[in-house]
Order: structure tokens, then sequence, then C-alpha cells
């Protein structure tokens, strides 16, 4: 299970449709309950309707970022960098410090694929990508919890169980 | 991913979540996952028998799944193109979960249900499948081959044959199964192939009167008087592709009174073929081989555009699992 990279050289989700189908569907999903990674995070949903943003637009299944206005995509690409990035970015490091991290996919045709879990439950799959040669941020997103479920907790556990459940990863760092 | 080393993990964890009392329900509901793993797995652990004596009191907190929610979130994440090793393979092992605990619970009918209409539902989706497969065939090595989890993991298992399958017809019809089956993962044959396709919808089959001489173990220079007795001949036909397995260095010469030009098609080229004859070689196979009523055509493409038939045989390495 080796690497030759750190996490300082994983760049981020590549493609603005990539970026924003993420903020559309998992940033804005009140169910993910972002807040715990994101404390300032507010109502982010709400915010980018107010910038402009279709209700309708952004919950599709499949949010595009050519379906929108230019003042949504702005919006909504903007949150990706302010606030989904960073918080992945954390999610990676936090990952990294405590070898809370798996190999998940090891076929190189399609570029191996590691699985990295924050802190805060956030879960990042990064993948190497041969040509050119990179790792990226394929996505980002919190585990699957009862909706109602506002417990932090939870959304952590749940995360370490999908890390074990996918990865060769046995406990290190939980 | 080891399948020994994940299903010992799982009971490392039941250990660990038992040694303390559950008051969360979802660690009830893991605990009786981990139970279910692992009393279904073919290959151990053993399960201490204190575990499998919580069992009733871990049933009755967990309570029951959602299957409901659980086949909308399925549908959600085959009908998107996100990393498939994320949230989609979280929701079948949800789904996995789900069956494990039906069985342990002894609702045996509800569990069937599910996963017939789970595996209806990844049979309309094996392209999102086939990234899967690796883990599919992990998972299928850690449960018994014809239990209701099985069931699920083994449509993922088969999702690569079923693309290729559902590829078929698109790619040709009505053709022998072995020349259709070389156009997978050869790009120029089916590209090669298409256009002769393509060119013959524009006539109608009939002999040609051109044969193809087969001599095993001959050089090329034997072409010259190849045809003029022979162990082996077959007839090409206008319109069609014949299909033709020989071994190596073999040599294959088309020849008859018509007047034709006779091309050659590899992977690495096309051209007019010299002497009408090919010697089959280490990695020459397949071979295209193509007739054409034509006496002045510069290529092979020039040939099927001007509309005048075409005849064509596909050589290849006999016993080679070239296909």
């Amino acid at each position: 299970m080796t690497k030759s990279w750190k996490v300082s050289d994983i760049l981020d989700m590549q493609g603005e449709d990539v970026q924003f189908a993420h903020v559309a569907k998992h940033l804005y999903n009140k169910c993910e309950h972002w807040e715990h990674a994101i404390p300032d995070l507010g109502d982010a949903f709400h915010k980018a309707c107010k910038a402009g943003c279709a209700h309708a637009k952004l919950k599709k299944d499949y949010p595009k970022c050519s379906c929108v206005t230019p003042q949504c995509k702005a919006h909504v690409l903007r949150d990706h960098d302010e606030l989904l990035s960073p918080a992945y970015r954390d999610a990676l490091k936090e990952a990294e410090e405590v070898a809370r991290f798996g190999l998940l996919d090891e076929d190189r045709s399609d570029g191996r694929a590691w699985m990295y879990v924050g802190d805060q439950g956030v879960i990042v799959i990064v993948r190497e990508v041969k040509r050119p040669r990179r790792v990226e941020v394929k996505t980002a997103y919190r585990a699957d919890c009862e909706c109602r479920n506002t417990d932090p907790n939870s959304f952590f556990k749940e995360a370490v169980r999908k890390l074990r459940d996918k990865t060769s990863w046995n406990g290190g760092g939980s | 991913m080891n399948a020994n080393d994940w299903i010992h993990k799982a009971l490392d964890e039941l250990t660990s979540l038992l040694s303390s009392r559950l008051d969360d329900p979802a660690d009830s509901w893991r605990a009786a996952v981990l139970i279910a793993r692992i009393q279904g797995s073919p290959i151990g652990p053993t399960l201490p028998a204190e575990f499998v004596a919580q069992l009733p009191e871990l049933l009755q907190v967990a309570g029951q799944p959602d299957h409901e929610t659980l086949l909308d979130l399925l549908i959600d994440e085959l009908e998107s193109d996100d990393e498939p090793w994320g949230r989609l393979l979280d929701v079948l092992l949800d789904v996995d979960d789900a069956l494990g605990v039906l069985v342990l619970a002894k609702h045996d009918d509800t569990a069937h249900e599910l996963s017939a209409r789970i595996a209806a539902l990844m049979s309309l989706y094996p392209s999102r499948s086939i990234p899967l497969v690796s883990f599919a065939q992990m998972r299928l090595e850690t449960t018994r081959h014809d239990s209701v989890i099985a069931k699920l993991w083994q449509t993922i298992e088969r999702a690569p044959a079923q693309v290729w399958a559902e590829a078929l017809p698109a790619v040709i019809e009505g053709k022998p199964t072995e020349v259709v089956l070389l156009t997978l993962g050869r790009p120029w044959f089916e590209a090669a192939y298409s256009k002769l396709q393509r060119a013959f919808a524009t006539f109608k089959p009939a002999f040609t009167e051109l044969c193809a001489y087969i001599r095993p173990d001959v050089p090329l220079d034997f072409a010259a008087t190849l045809g003029d007795s022979s162990t082996v001949s077959l007839e090409l036909v206008w319109g069609e592709i014949q299909y033709l397995e020989v071994a190596l260095n073999t040599l294959v010469k088309v020849r008859g009174p018509s007047t034709y030009q006779l091309w050659y098609s590899t992977s690495s080229n096309s051209d007019l073929l010299e002497h009408g004859a090919w010697m089959l070689e280490q990695g020459d196979s397949p071979v295209l081989i193509t007739a054409t009523e034509s006496q002045h055509a510069t290529s092979l493409d020039e040939a099927l555009k001007s509309g005048c038939r075409a005849a064509s045989l596909v050589i290849v390495e006999a016993n080679n699992g070239t296909i």
C-alpha cells in the first residue's frame, strides 16, 4: 500500500461541472450537515438561491453549471473554492496525520484510488491520474446518516465503518 | 484487498463493539451486520457463541432497514457519473448490510425480494458496475454462492460480459460469432468491419468464383502455384466476410478468373496484397483480406467508395485464444 505522493500533492476536484455538482449535491444537502465541518456555513443552499440560483436547477439529479445563469455558476463555484475545497483539504490533512486512509481500487489501468476520512467525517476519494501524472480529488461527501441525525459523531463513525469495509484499513488512527 | 483479511476484520470490529454496552441503535445495527457477514462466510472465522447469544437483543434495537429509501439512493447513484468507489459503493454496502440483517432476522422472503429488485436494477446500469468488479469478486469469496447477498455481487461481477453482449448487436448483426468477437478490443478491426458492412449493403451476396487456397508450412514463393492442387479451399462470396482459422506459417492464397484487386488489412497497415497471398506469421492474427471487383483503385477505401462488389476473408491463428 505504498504511494509516492503526499496529501499536499493532491489537486482539487478538476473541472467546473464536477465542482458544481459536488457543491449542489453535497454541500447544499442539509442532510449531510456540513456545518459540522464548516462552522460558519449557515444555510448555503438558501444563499445560493438568493444569489440567483433556481431552486429546481440545484436540486436536479445531475446539476450542471451549463444549465444555470452565469451569476449562479459563479456563486456555486466560489462556494467550492471557499467552502468545500478547504473542508476536504482539511479532511485529507487530518486523515494523513493519523493514517486514517486506505487503498480502494488497485486497478492501475484507471489509476489507483484512495479513501480518506477526516476528523469531522468528511470522506474524500482521490485517484492517481496517468496523463498528465497527478493525483486529484474525485469526490468528497459526508456519510449517509438519517437526515434528522445531527450528531457529528454518527457521521464520523459511519465514515470510518465505510473506510473499514471498502479498504484494507484496519483501525489505525481511529 | 484480501478476502480473508476482510472477513477477519469483521470479527475484530465485532469483538471491540460488543466489549461495551451498546446504546446507539447504529452500533446495534453494525453489530448485527457483522454477525451476518461472519455467519454467512464460507471461509470463516468462527463466531463465538456468546456473540450469537446477543443477537435477539441486537436485532430488536437495530430495527429493520428502509428498503424504499435504499432503492431510491441506489437509483440516484447509478444514474450519476460520480466516482463509483464513493457513494455508489457505499449504497451497495448498505444494501449488502440490509440483506444480511433480514436473513438473520428470518425475513428470508423479504430478503429475496429485495435482492431480486436490486439485481434487476443493477443490470440496467452495467457500465456503472464495471469499476467495482474487483470488490464484487472479493465479496463473493466471503459469502456463500447461493446467498441473497451473492446475487447482488454476481450481477456486478457479470457487468463486463453484459456490456459486451449489449454492444454486439450494435456492431454486427447476423454475422458469425467468432468474427463479432474479434471486434472487441480491436478498434481497427471494428472500423474495417463496419466499413465493409456499409459497402456490402449496396449489393446482393453472390458467388465470386474466387477461392482461398490454404497450404500449411510452405514458403511464400509457393504462392504462384498454390491453387493448382490444394487440400483446402474456401469460395469467397461477394458481400460476405468469411472466417478462416489456420495454423501459423500457413499460406493463404486467393485466386480466380474474375477481374479483381486484393487487399490486406492488419492492425498496422492496409494495402494491396502482393502475390494475392498471405503467410500467417506470429503476431499477424487477425488479418482481413478483401477482394474488390475493381482494377485500378489505389486503396481499399477508394475501391469500396466506388461501389464495386467486395468479398472478405478473416484469417485467424487457430487455437491461440485471440478471440
